[in-house]
């Protein structure tokens, strides 16, 4: 083998670009070379050296600043792309006549000057629900995709007036509306089982107290109470349970917050939602819980519990079921 | 590639750009990372970040996923920066700018190293040849192999090593004198 040869197979054992095969003939080389030894260690101290020089950390401002800049251009490249086949299929079929833009016709200055400020505030109106329109079909899409992060939210804490939530996700969105308005709940709810802010949730919660929540903010409120990460927070979710009605699903999910959820408060709340709606079919959970339940107090209140089924069943423990 | 990768990917090809933009910032970092390395520019490095991202968007639906995702940005990004380069003229003179941050400054305080070094490497990268210096900086600081540089360049994998073997060659001669001078001394 050449000198260069010899440097050039060096350099690939210090990149571990060598296979086993290259890797074992050039130990046995270098076990008895002095200059390929040298060259081995130049190499190394090279590379070390220069990727300790050249290193790079690009923040995170950096890299939102650049994001934000691509969205803007990506975005008017969309528009511009959009106008181009607006005008294209404006164009298709029409004289020269109805190709003259509609606008002269209504904003003319021989019209009185009340008709072009009643066209420009129609226009302003007409403007800002479009924007307000395809700013809610971005946040449902982020929603489905689960993007939608970073969500500001201002309350007038009167469930009148509209809540403002100021949405900055991958770009930045507002919407405004009130806790009746389909799209802020399902972003309520969105954010109570996905946000990572305990506080936020909670403040989320709140809320949704003041909504009168059907079907589905129940379901979102039976898993909040089971899987939130924040004790408030699950005791804020037992608590609004209590004013559904207890069927199978809340019941059981109110059995499996007894026995396994390890904050006291919240375990009580789900015992006042059973003692509410006492039902047949929670007496073998509430058996259970009886005598499993590390805390004397919810033992009592279950033996309470079942103490009104003795009496409504004369004496029987046993369910009629 | 990563389920969520391979999804998002899928939704891009299809024009949804919001699945684009979290693309974007899936690999950006990266991206903005081999652009300074590149330009040694920071006005230059951003301009290049645009340029690549937005050519992915545009012909992200004549991505075949044969390759990773990552290669394909990168692949976009050499190509990009050797037009660049070859258009401008600018290489071998392009001199590291004021406002870029000092890559000493960049590094933890221990251990520290020698800025005469460091400038010297800045040097000696720059006046290496671009194809050189691609493939130094590919594989050196952002950790390739050379069958996937050779993918990214679209060159051989012989040629990559000699490319490497060349730069690092050079590297080493030149350093010598600082590194090894220094420590005998």
């Amino acid at each position: 083998m050449t000198k260069i040869q010899l440097k050039e197979q060096a350099a690939l054992y210090v990149l571990k670009e060598l296979d086993s095969h290259e890797i074992s003939a050039f130990e046995a080389e270098l076990a008895q070379n002095e200059a390929c030894q040298k060259w081995v260690q130049e190499y190394k101290s090279t590379i070390k050296q220069t990727e300790s020089s050249y290193s790079i950390a690009v923040s995170e401002e950096q890299l939102q600043f650049q994001r934000m800049s691509l969205r803007k251009i990506i975005n008017a490249e969309n528009n511009k792309a959009l106008d181009a086949r607006g005008s294209h299929l404006d164009n298709i079929g029409m004289s020269d006549e109805e190709r003259k833009p509609v606008i002269h016709k209504s904003i003319s200055v021989k019209q009185p000057v009340w008709m072009a400020i009643a066209a420009i505030i129609i226009a302003f109106f007409l403007g800002k629900n479009m924007t307000q329109k395809n700013d809610a079909m971005d946040i449902i899409q982020l929603m489905n995709r689960g993007l939608l992060t970073h969500v500001d939210i201002q309350s007038n804490g009167n469930n009148a007036q509209p809540i403002n939530l100021a949405i900055h996700a991958s770009n930045e969105i507002e919407y405004s509306g009130n806790v009746k308005d389909d799209l802020i709940r399902n972003i309520l709810f969105y954010l109570l089982l996905n946000d990572e802010n305990p506080g936020k949730r909670l403040k989320v919660i709140k809320l949704l107290e003041q909504a009168q929540l059907k079907e589905k903010g129940r379901n979102v409120l039976i898993s909040s109470m089971l899987s939130d990460a924040n004790p408030g927070v699950r005791l804020k979710s037992a608590r609004m349970l209590q004013s559904y009605k207890a069927d199978n699903l809340l019941i059981d999910a109110c059995v499996k917050s007894i026995l396994e959820d390890e904050n006291i408060a919240v375990r009580l709340s789900a015992m006042d939602i059973l003692e509410a709606h006492p039902t047949p079919e929670m007496i073998p959970a509430l058996q259970v819980i009886r005598l499993m339940d590390n805390h004397s107090f919810i033992q009592s209140r279950a033996e309470s519990i079942l103490a009104d089924f003795e009496d409504l069943n004369n004496g029987k423990i046993e369910p009629e079921i | 590639m990563k389920p969520e990768v391979q999804h998002l990917i899928l939704d891009a090809k299809t024009g949804n750009a919001e699945a684009f933009h979290a693309l974007v910032a899936y690999h950006d970092e990266k991206m903005m990372t081999l652009a300074l390395q590149l330009t040694r520019h920071q006005q230059d490095a951003e301009d290049l970040y645009q340029e690549v991202f937005l050519k992915a968007y545009r012909y992200i639906g004549s991505f075949r996923m044969e390759s990773s995702f990552y290669t394909w940005l990168y692949r976009i990004m050499v190509n990009s920066f050797l037009n660049h380069q070859k258009k401008e003229g600018k290489m071998e003179i392009q001199e590291p700018s004021l406002d870029f941050p000092d890559p000493i400054e960049a590094l933890p305080a221990d251990p520290a190293p020698d800025k005469e070094i460091a400038n010297q490497i800045n040097h000696l990268l720059s006046s290496l040849p671009k194809q050189q210096k691609t493939v130094f900086i590919l594989k050196h600081l952002q950790g390739l192999k050379i069958r996937e540089i050779s993918e990214v360049m679209d060159i051989s994998s012989g040629t990559i090593k000699k490319y490497l073997f060349r730069a690092m060659e050079k590297m080493r001669s030149d350093l010598k004198d600082y590194q090894f001078g220094r420590n005998q001394s």
